[in-house]
């Protein structure tokens, strides 16, 4: 269920208050970009779903029927960034600027910010429902039935889209600290 | 070594922390879209309730008319065939088969055709347009109302003047050639005037989400909500402060001056000794400038560099010929930056111009205006008037005066600064005897009369201009127009 903040501003927001508005996207903003860039891996496609996904909380306050309230924007950057990423422009783009998997260099003994650089390029090229679980679990300490409300899924499978990037993660950079 | 769960999730956590949120203007782009998509809705609203007055207004019209005919109709002697007299339908006697095969063209419904008459041809229709609305807004104050500029006497931005229309003069727009609301924004009040901008910049401009982006040139007048679009700097003015930007703005207009939304790339904004109020926006961080700085925004804040006066925040201020990064966490100090882009090419531009046709606003109490020139007769007067508001020296400044004087022995400019008691003054050194010239030199490079030692300091505030004349008993001086600009240091 959403905070009783949460709810309280959507009760407000429901009632035309655009200072709700206000208060839910200095709340949510970063974690939905920040998500959504996950996603997308384009910034400016990133900030154009989660967007999207305050102007539709805006437009119909009541849409969310229960839940987490972060969970669900989220929900709507993820669906409406997959909905853009079909175009085939944006597609041709995105590999442009996507750093292929097998390119990212092996770990070598680096300075710890050049690591963690390697380590966060790695994770862009892990499917999509993997980066975007390990973010939402590991580093923005959702619980799983948030994130599988986030991605549409089930509990089980975020854990399992979890188990697996962490795995990967551990794999390649199991020599380094 | 293998690393736990922990572990790897803490890496991953790591290696997100240097991972930006949302832009600063994040929010304020959200603002604006929903702002525009309430501006459509209530147009959408109206254009409906304008549709449906119309629609039940014809209603009414036709209904009457209905009524009306079918009451004033004389009887018709058939009456029996659904009242249509015999000669409305006469049956070709050579025709088709077919068409005779209807059964009883004359047994259908009747009353219909006076309905339809009224109203049958598009053009002799009331017209479908949303008529309220058009009713509403041949209103052309906003655009022909005075400059709110912060003086009295606002500086002319030339080319971009455009002679007062009478209201007398004002047409009542035509409905059907009147322009789309979305290119005439009502009441928005102008706040200046873009004056150079490089060929690269493809400036655009738009007010609101709703409107479509259009491309701006020099001259341009800015009104409250513009937003601005540029690749390369653009100047602009905003009364007699110099903004200059690169990425995109919004102008909002507010009390005493001004705000600026900074939504990407740099500012470069200039209301020294000016009482012109600009705050600078980005996202929820605030400044508010009384001197000449730069403002960059980007994911880590928002960017001051202060050349002159002072940046004042939240978080503390910022003083000139330093520099600070501003976020929502506080002020932190960075190294100034003197050779940012934005400091150089800035354009010249005119502070104050008196032509002299008339008395200067604030008095001339020494010569007289003859024939649209400022005369000073006899060999030891002057051509003197004071400034109204008093005129603070701002960097970079030149003053001009077109002026021609006759057996002259010493020509001499001063100004006075009240906080000093002192004049500051020009020895003009050449001039040619008889003929118009024009002289220019640097206010900031006067020397003081005591001492001759001691040069005005930017802000420093004058009382009065004084353009002196020594020389024979019928020496003249004559002035046809000064002008104060300001050029790049």
């Amino acid at each position: 269920m959403p905070g009783e903040d949460d709810l309280t501003l959507l009760q407000r927001l429901h009632g035309g208050d655009l200072g709700a508005l206000d208060a839910l996207v200095t709340a949510y903003q970063d974690i939905v970009v920040r998500f959504a860039r996950i996603v997308t891996l384009d910034d400016s496609a990133a900030h154009d779903a989660a967007q999207e996904a305050f102007v539709r909380l805006w437009r119909n306050p009541r849409a969310l029927a229960g839940g987490s309230l972060r969970a669900w924007l989220c929900a709507v950057a993820r669906n409406v960034a997959l909905n853009d990423l079909r175009s085939a422009r944006r597609r041709a783009r995105r590999q442009e600027s996507r750093p292929e998997g097998r390119a990212t260099p092996p770990p070598q003994k680096a300075s710890d910010r050049e690591h963690l650089a390697r380590v966060r390029a790695f994770i862009d090229t892990l499917p999509e429902q993997e980066r975007a679980a390990l973010l939402l679990y590991a580093v923005e300490g959702m619980d799983q039935s948030e994130v599988a409300q986030a991605l549409g899924t089930t509990a089980a499978a975020v854990k399992q889209a979890v188990l697996s990037a962490r795995r990967k993660l551990r794999e390649k950079f199991a020599e380094s600290s | 070594m293998r690393h736990s769960t922990d572990q790897i999730d803490d890496l991953a956590r790591r290696a997100f922390a240097r991972e930006p949120g949302a832009s600063l203007a994040f929010g304020t782009r959200l603002r604006l879209r929903i702002q525009g998509e309430q501006a459509a809705a209530r147009r959408r609203r109206t254009r409906l309730i304008a549709g449906s007055t119309i629609t039940a207004l014809a209603a009414s019209v036709v209904l009457v008319l209905v009524l009306t005919v079918n009451w004033s109709r004389p009887v018709p002697k058939a009456s029996t065939q659904a009242g249509l007299p015999a000669r409305e339908v006469p049956a070709p006697k050579d025709g088709p088969k077919g068409e005779h095969a209807q059964p009883r063209p004359d047994t259908q419904p009747e009353p219909r055709p006076p309905a339809h008459s009224p109203t049958q041809t598009p053009g002799e229709r009331t017209p479908d347009g949303p008529l309220p609305e058009i009713r509403e807004r041949p209103q052309p104050a906003p655009d022909v109302k005075p400059e709110p500029g912060p003086g009295p006497r606002q500086t002319p931005q030339p080319g971009t003047e455009e002679p007062p229309v009478k209201p007398a003069e004002v047409e009542k727009p035509d409905p059907a050639t009147e322009p789309p609301p979305k290119t005439a924004p009502r009441e928005r009040k102008e706040l200046g005037a873009v004056l150079s901008l490089d060929r690269a910049a493809r400036g655009k401009v738009r007010y609101g989400d709703t409107e479509s982006w259009r491309e701006f040139t020099p001259g341009e007048k800015l009104l409250d909500g513009a937003q601005l679009q540029a690749a390369a700097p653009v100047a602009f003015n905003l009364g007699r402060a110099l903004l200059r930007f690169e990425g995109e703005i919004v102008l909002h207009a507010q009390d005493g001056g001004c705000r600026v939304e900074l939504l990407e790339d740099s500012l470069y904004a200039d209301n020294l000794a000016l009482d012109l109020q600009l705050e600078i926006t980005a996202g929820e961080l605030r400044a508010r400038l009384a001197g000449v700085a730069t403002f960059s925004v980007s994911s880590s804040g928002l960017r001051l560099d202060v050349l002159h006066g002072r940046v004042d925040t939240a978080r503390g201020a910022v003083s000139e010929n330093s520099a600070a990064l501003l976020t929502r966490r506080g002020l932190t100090r960075r190294a100034f930056m003197r050779d940012a882009r934005l400091f150089k090419e800035l354009p010249s531009r005119l502070v104050l111009r008196e032509e002299l046709e008339t008395e200067p606003a604030g008095g001339l109490y020494s010569g007289l205006i003859k024939a649209g020139l400022a005369v000073s007769r006899g060999g030891n007067d002057a051509v003197a008037f004071k400034f109204r508001p008093l005129h603070a020296l701002l960097p970079g400044e030149v003053i001009r005066v077109r002026f021609r004087a006759s057996k002259a022995k010493s020509l001499l400019v001063q100004m006075f600064d009240e906080k000093r008691n002192d004049n500051f003054g020009h020895e003009v050194s050449s001039w040619k005897d008889g003929q118009w010239q024009t002289l220019e030199f640097r206010p900031a490079a006067m020397l003081d009369r005591g001492s001759g030692k001691v040069k005005p300091d930017v802000g420093t505030e004058f009382v009065n201009f004084q353009f002196h004349i020594e020389g024979a008993q019928d020496a003249l001086l004559e002035i046809d127009w000064i002008e104060i600009v300001r050029v790049e240091e």
